[in-house]
């Protein structure tokens, strides 16, 4: 089976720091993984995230995402990349609030499309109709301007557009940490079996234990990043 | 997409937004008006004589002699007597001259003696001829012929009775009572000083004032002044032809490549004293004097201005600030730093156009409400603001400065997306 994510002697230091904020000696993860990453705030994983997503460059070491060596490409590639294979899916505020619900859905396929360089695919519609009946988004909510919906609501609607263009890796940063434990359990449901549905692998970051066990593994990011343990970080758990 | 997204994205931001558009609208207003007016002003005063090819009055400066003969604003130092008209109009290469005679007004209206040639031969503007509205030219020593602002603020009709006063003040002690006229014809209204004048018979100027010397009664129609000042100024005065008084002629000749031979002879004339002058070059250089304040005007436009996109520079730069999170979403749906910027950019053309637009529609509704009033307060003629050249140039001056200064905002845009990632501050 192929990786979804390969990484090795990965080192990323911000600049004006003469530090690395990350080290990882290495880590891989499948792909139709579902991954719980595990990590308390300034442990790293956002700048993870970040190069997960291609958004940073790191300086040394390998770091292949579904088959592509992230450091080989331009920051436009990187970007196109984003935009043709993960779903990335934030705490909250993943809408833009003055466009409608399916606005910002149709958004998400149009920088899909534009990557891709093609139209958006006509039978997006069906797959639309499918996902947001199967998310319990009703047609009013997605008439609605983004703004105006309840925060589980935009997470649902988040939910849809990163999964609409059937990507291949799911990033999702604390994406419960705005819902009550009611949400956040149908949240969790939901996103893992729409992402098995479509064959894609999830990495979700939160620094609340207590969901892990709906994921396939877990990860920690003491445990992954040594720069992490040699800051004094790693004797939380 | 793009511009969906940034339509959608400033509607989202109304109130700055919008203000951001009224003080570009407010300034785009202001240069579009103070440009078009410079134009207007100018087109007003070359209308104002065409047709003419000399001047000719008492020896003095070729802009005291435009100034009173056409513009009627301040007055000859000396006259040119009658027998030199007469001498200048048999000329050979002398086609038509137009005798004029100032210095007596109505309600503040100054009165031109002339003769009839003057609605013949004069022209203004493109060459136009002057026309009747009402009635026609004089017949009778009485009869009087007004221009259209004239007869439109005094609401005088055909057939009105007109008393004429020494002097140009608007309250003159000296009425020429003893001498009415009566309106024959209004002329059509042209934009010029026309617009603004009496015209009388000149021999009847010449006449009014004897009546004056020559009469008992009419020693005391000053009201006020006791004693008899207006004797001194009509002191020679008789009714003989060869004394009447003229101000300054309008000569067209026969052949326009002899002008400047003719002027010279003019000039040089040892037995009288006097002045020809070529219009075309006298209102140029009148409009040269204009050049500082025309300068200054379009220096302290340009300014306005610049303040208004500065004001529009802040609140982009705030607005960026704000919009973080927006930008973030974008970078995680794939938009690269590029469009970003391209967005910034896009919002920065789209509020100067629409403040431009604004500006445009803003100068032509007033030049509408208030075009009537100029023209009969200032005798100025504006024209709505068309498409013309400079129109285009300012606006491309203002977006052009718009997208040069969104760079501003747009690069800090491109900054904070490559540093915070996708982590919305």
């Amino acid at each position: 089976m192929s990786l979804a994510i390969d990484i090795e002697n990965l080192t990323f230091t911000w600049p004006k720091q003469d530090k690395p904020t990350l080290t990882i000696p290495r880590w891989q993860v499948e792909r139709g993984e579902h991954v719980f990453l595990h990590g308390q705030s300034g442990s790293g994983k956002s700048t993870l995230l970040n190069l997960l997503c291609g958004v940073l460059e790191s300086q040394s070491g390998r770091l292949c995402v579904l088959n592509s060596e992230l450091n080989q490409l331009s920051a436009r590639q990187r970007d196109n990349f984003r935009a043709r294979e993960m779903g990335v899916i934030f705490q909250q505020f993943n809408l833009l609030p003055y466009l409608s619900a399916e606005e910002n859905i149709h958004l998400g396929q149009w920088f899909t499309a534009r990557a891709n360089g093609t139209n958006p695919a006509s039978d997006v519609d069906n797959d639309f109709e499918n996902l947001t009946a199967s998310l319990g988004l009703t047609a009013d909510m997605l008439k609605r301007q983004a703004g105006e919906l309840s925060v589980g609501q935009q997470q649902r609607v988040a939910v849809a557009r990163a999964l609409l263009s059937k990507p291949a890796l799911i990033i999702a940063d604390e994406p419960t940490s705005a819902l009550d434990s009611e949400h956040r359990d149908k949240f969790i449901a939901l996103l893992l079996a729409q992402s098995r549905a479509h064959h894609a692998t999830v990495i979700f970051v939160s620094h609340d234990r207590s969901l892990a066990s709906a994921f396939t593994s877990e990860v920690t990011m003491h445990k992954l990043n040594s720069s992490y343990i040699e800051q004094g970080g790693a004797d939380v758990s | 997409m793009l511009v969906r997204l940034t339509l959608a994205s400033v509607m989202a931001r109304k109130l700055m937004a919008g203000l951001t558009v009224i003080s570009i609208a407010v300034s785009m207003f202001v240069l579009f008006s103070v440009e078009h007016l410079r134009g207007e002003v100018r087109q007003n005063f070359e209308r104002a004589v065409s047709g003419v090819d000399l001047i000719v009055g008492a020896r003095t400066s070729q802009l005291n002699l435009l100034l009173y003969s056409v513009f009627h604003v301040g007055s000859p130092s000396s006259n040119i007597s009658w027998n030199e008209y007469v001498t200048l109009a048999n000329a050979k290469s002398v086609k038509w001259a137009i005798p004029i005679s100032l210095g007596d007004s109505h309600q503040g209206f100054p009165v031109v003696g002339t003769t009839e040639d003057y609605f013949t031969y004069f022209r203004y503007g493109n060459k136009n001829a002057l026309d009747f509205a009402l009635g026609q030219s004089f017949t009778q020593p009485t009869d009087i012929v007004l221009g259209a602002t004239v007869a439109q603020t005094l609401g005088y009709q055909i057939g009105q009775e007109v008393v004429l006063a020494h002097g140009s003040a608007k309250v003159s002690f000296t009425h020429h009572k003893q001498y009415p006229f009566i309106t024959v014809g209004v002329l059509h209204a042209t934009g010029t000083p026309i617009d603004q004048s009496v015209f009388v018979p000149i021999k009847s100027i010449d006449g009014m004032h004897s009546v004056h010397q020559t009469s008992t009664i009419s020693r005391h129609t000053s009201e006020h002044t006791g004693n008899d000042t207006h004797e001194d100024d009509h002191a020679q005065h008789d009714t003989i032809e060869s004394d009447l008084q003229v101000s300054a002629i309008y000569l067209g000749l026969t052949s326009k490549i002899s002008t400047l031979q003719v002027q010279r002879v003019i000039n040089t004339d040892q037995q009288a004293p006097m002045s020809a002058i070529l219009p075309g070059v006298a209102l140029a250089e009148l409009w040269n004097l204009m050049k500082g304040v025309e300068t200054s005007l379009s220096l302290v436009s340009s300014l306005i201005l610049l303040a208004a996109m500065l004001g529009m520079l802040t609140m982009l730069l705030a607005s960026i600030h704000e919009r973080q999170r927006e930008i973030a979403v974008l970078r995680a749906l794939g938009a690269n730093t590029f469009l970003i910027v391209l967005m910034i950019e896009c919002e920065a053309i789209f509020l100067a156009l629409s403040g431009c637009v604004i500006g445009y529609v803003m100068t032509n509704v007033s030049i509408w409400l208030l075009a009537d009033y100029v023209q009969t307060e200032y005798g100025l003629l504006i024209s709505p603001l068309g498409y013309s050249d400079a129109v285009l140039e300012y606006v491309l001056l203002a977006l052009g400065l718009a997208m040069l200064l969104a760079l501003v905002p747009a690069l800090s845009a491109y900054r904070s997306a490559l540093s915070n990632g996708l982590n919305a501050k």
